[in-house]
């Protein structure tokens, strides 16, 4: 293992932190979100850029990256809190759509890398144990789902969704996967508003009508790439909280030099110093079980799932203390709609229910034997 | 970077696991999985056995005799030994005064010690810290004068750890009151036996005996004991500590902790189910065994860094520093959870483990021995070396540069 970022990686990190720092400052985001606006650009921005490819091997239309690099782009991305999180919109369509990589999701891929459509993938973290949503085929070869059960993130301008679902066709149970255009009739798609001003969606469905042509995959590969997808979509979660993270971190260290009280800035103190310190360890320790699960995942191996949800515990449980430390360094600035430390401690907060809150990682972990063999 | 997992791993752990079995003699492994301290003779006779392989100085440079194993080869190595029950290495010789000889010693130098450290014999202990220069190490009173042609060595050094087996001394003197300390601290290499040294043991809580006071009177050390530039020994200390960082998250011993943890929480203790069955004590095993995993990619991280970027020290995220508190707090972690899982044999005072003396045991599982005074001896983890609230003034100091 070599963890030292190659030319391209640091080429690749240092565009898309060029990126958002000319075009996604605090008051650009505040902005967007008074308006309502910002998403088809940044959106268009990412796939002119070649991001949403950026993970992917060259045969996919890719540049040949992996996890490492979708990952390096996510972490950028989140110390800017973008509204259209990567993880939903590129990491984990583009990783769904490639595993399986028949004609019907390389086509679709294809659609997703040019930009001409939007996708996210209807996620339900790697603890779900079953698919809710149920299918079935009419005899003009058309197919009905009803259902809910997961939810897909970054929802605004979406073209279609990702679905898995539970397909009978005589009498047979398998998983298959349906791409749905957002608009179809008998699907609903309600917006929800998340604390930290990014939305997602819970896509139901009774008795929706679907044309043939919807259905991507179906069998057991749908259900290892979904999982797969699951894995991805969590670390690129995960990734882009370590940036939230270190926001935090730079911005209260600069605080702390130029904060003056008692006559000294309160850099001088060294309770404070000690918390900034504390706050750093986590940050690094949270990145390392990213590392470790990004090798896992990487290389397919079996452990791969224990290791995601090592990375979401520890990340969620690090982030948490690195987020309220924020605010608590700052004081009750920290605690103003103006000031971006709180809006960080609402990014952590948010990724901290998604797809799996750390105690019910820790539970999961509790619970796999393997976990407590020793030799 | 490349965080693809190095396939021939599996294989080369097989192949130290395999050399390890041929090679460690059984009672000798007995005492190393029960026993707290290392017993000086079963140390060197397994350096001796490690020396014939090649591998008994595996992390240095290749040419003073080190493998060229990858860091990640190197823990492997560290895992293997440590899970068979080996008897520990003696770093203090090994990873500590070593580094500093084959890097800033003189070709004398390296000739006269490299080879008694490689093959075990000659002992070394660390004669850094003095009753009040301890984590305030600038503060050292020690002095060395010299007289035309050796330097006369006075002053009081402690917590020398197994110094009582040591035939060499490395210590750091005070050549020039007048500059700072930063520039007037030279590095010495004394000969144990020196007219002029006297030792005097501490007993520590875990009634072991590893730590010892050193007085020097007027003791003569000759030029050759000299490290590399006068007032340069700040600079030499900083390189050792940072050295013994990277290694200091102990990943080898805290996986072994947490293996003995399992076995401990495995087995019905004072008449109680296992703790296994505890879905709240399994919680705990799970966290520490998340961050144990973490604390493994930090170490690999920066030992792949210190590796690629030849001569760049560890200081790009305060890595020796972070790796130090994370495992040392961690194996006083896992040590609490051990006592815990104890139940009331972790109050019982198993002395040190002899084969010979086994009959006259007090009554208990077999797995309780050496673990509670492991457990007293570990509180010393985020002392020495610089202690964690010294490491959290580097991380910060570092974080927060000039205000």
């Amino acid at each position: 293992m070599n963890f030292l970022l190659n030319e391209e990686q640091v080429l690749l990190r240092d565009s898309v932190r060029r990126y958002v720092e000319r075009e996604y400052g605090f008051d650009q985001r505040c902005h967007y979100i008074a308006t309502a606006a910002g998403g088809e650009k940044v959106l268009a921005d990412m796939a002119a850029q070649g991001w949403l490819a950026a993970g992917l091997d060259e045969r996919f239309g890719g540049f040949g990256g992996g996890l490492i690099e979708s990952c390096l782009i996510a972490e950028e991305l989140g110390k800017a809190m973008l509204l259209e999180p990567y993880w939903a919109l590129a990491m984990a369509p583009t990783s769904l759509l490639a595993n399986i990589a028949n004609d019907s999701c390389l086509a679709m891929l294809g659609r997703v890398l040019s930009g001409d459509a939007i996708v996210s993938v209807a996620l339900q973290g790697i603890l779900a144990t079953d698919i809710e949503i149920v299918a079935s085929q009419l005899s003009n070869g058309d197919f009905v789902l009803s259902g809910a059960g997961a939810s897909v993130y970054g929802p605004s301008h979406l073209t279609h969704i990702l679905v898995a679902a539970k397909l009978t066709i005589d009498g047979v149970v398998e998983p298959a996967l349906f791409a749905i255009p957002t608009e179809t009739a008998g699907l609903s798609l309600a917006p929800v508003t998340l604390l930290d001003e990014s939305t997602s969606a819970r896509p139901a469905f009774n008795q929706t009508v679907l044309p043939a042509s919807a259905l991507l995959a179906s069998g057991a590969q749908v259900s290892a790439a979904k999982m797969h997808c699951e894995s991805i979509a969590l670390l690129g979660m995960c990734a882009s909280a370590i940036g939230v993270a270190e926001a935090i971190i730079t911005k209260t260290v600069a605080y702390l030099k130029i904060r003056k009280q008692f006559n000294s800035p309160i850099a001088k103190f060294q309770s404070l110093q000690h918390r900034i310190a504390d706050m750093k360890i986590a940050l690094e320790e949270s990145r390392a079980s990213v590392h470790s699960a990004i090798s896992l995942v990487a290389s397919a191996a079996g452990s791969s799932l224990v290791a995601v949800s090592e990375a979401k515990y520890i990340v969620g449980k690090n982030t948490s203390f690195i987020a309220a430390q924020g605010i608590q360094l700052h004081g009750a600035i920290g605690l103003t709609e103006e000031f971006v430390i709180g809006h960080y401690f609402r990014a952590i907060t948010v990724f901290n229910h998604l797809l799996g809150t750390p105690s019910a990682h820790l539970r999961n972990l509790a619970s796999v034997d393997d976990y407590f063999d020793f030799n | 970077m490349d965080l693809s997992i190095d396939e021939s791993i599996a294989e080369f752990r097989q192949e130290i696991r395999h050399f390890i079995a041929e090679n460690l003699p059984a009672a000798m492994a007995e005492r190393g999985l029960r026993a707290y301290h290392e017993d000086k003779a079963d140390v060197i006779a397994w350096m001796k056995i490690l020396a014939k392989q090649g591998w008994s100085a595996a992390s240095w440079p290749q040419e003073y005799g080190g493998t060229g194993w990858s860091p990640t080869q190197q823990l492997v190595f560290d895992e293997e030994c440590m899970r068979a029950g080996a008897p520990q290495k003696p770093i203090v010789g090994l990873s500590l005064v070593a580094p500093i000889i084959y890097t800033f010693g003189s070709e004398e130098q390296k000739q006269t010690h490299l080879p008694g450290i490689r093959n075990a014999e000659t002992w070394w202990g660390q004669c850094f810290s003095e009753p009040n220069a301890g984590s305030d190490l600038a503060s050292l009173k020690t002095s060395a004068e010299f007289n035309g042609s050796h330097y006369i060595v006075n002053g009081h050094k402690t917590w020398t750890t197994l110094g009582q087996f040591a035939d060499w001394l490395f210590l750091l003197a005070v050549i020039d009151k007048t500059v700072k300390p930063q520039q007037g601290i030279s590095f010495f290499l004394v000969k144990a036996d020196s007219p002029g040294i006297t030792m005097r043991p501490i007993h520590s809580i875990e009634k072991g005996h590893t730590l010892n006071e050193f007085f020097f009177e007027d003791v003569a050390v000759p030029l050759s004991g000299l490290i590399g530039e006068v007032g340069k020994g700040w600079s030499y200390a900083k390189f050792l500590l940072e050295n013994e960082r990277a290694w200091s998250a102990e990943i080898p011993r805290n996986k072994a902790l947490l293996n003995k943890l399992k076995v401990i929480a495995a087995e019905s203790i004072d008449g109680a189910q296992p703790l296994l069955a505890s879905a709240a004590f399994r919680e705990k095993i799970c966290e520490l065994s998340a961050r144990l995993n973490a604390l493994e990619y930090m170490t690999l991280r920066a030992m792949s860094e210190q590796h690629e970027v030849a001569g760049e020290p560890l200081s790009a995220w305060e890595a020796g520093s972070i790796l130090h508190i994370k495992g040392s707090e961690m194996q006083q972690e896992i040590g609490a959870l051990m006592m815990e899982a104890l139940g009331s044999y972790g109050a019982v005072y198993f002395p040190r483990y002899l084969a010979t003396r086994a009959e006259h045991y007090p009554a208990g599982p077999d797995i309780a021995h050496g673990v509670a005074a492991d457990y007293l001896y570990r509180r010393a983890t985020t002392i020495y070396g610089g202690s964690n609230e010294i490491q959290r003034n580097i991380i910060a100091g570092a974080m927060l540069g000039k205000f």
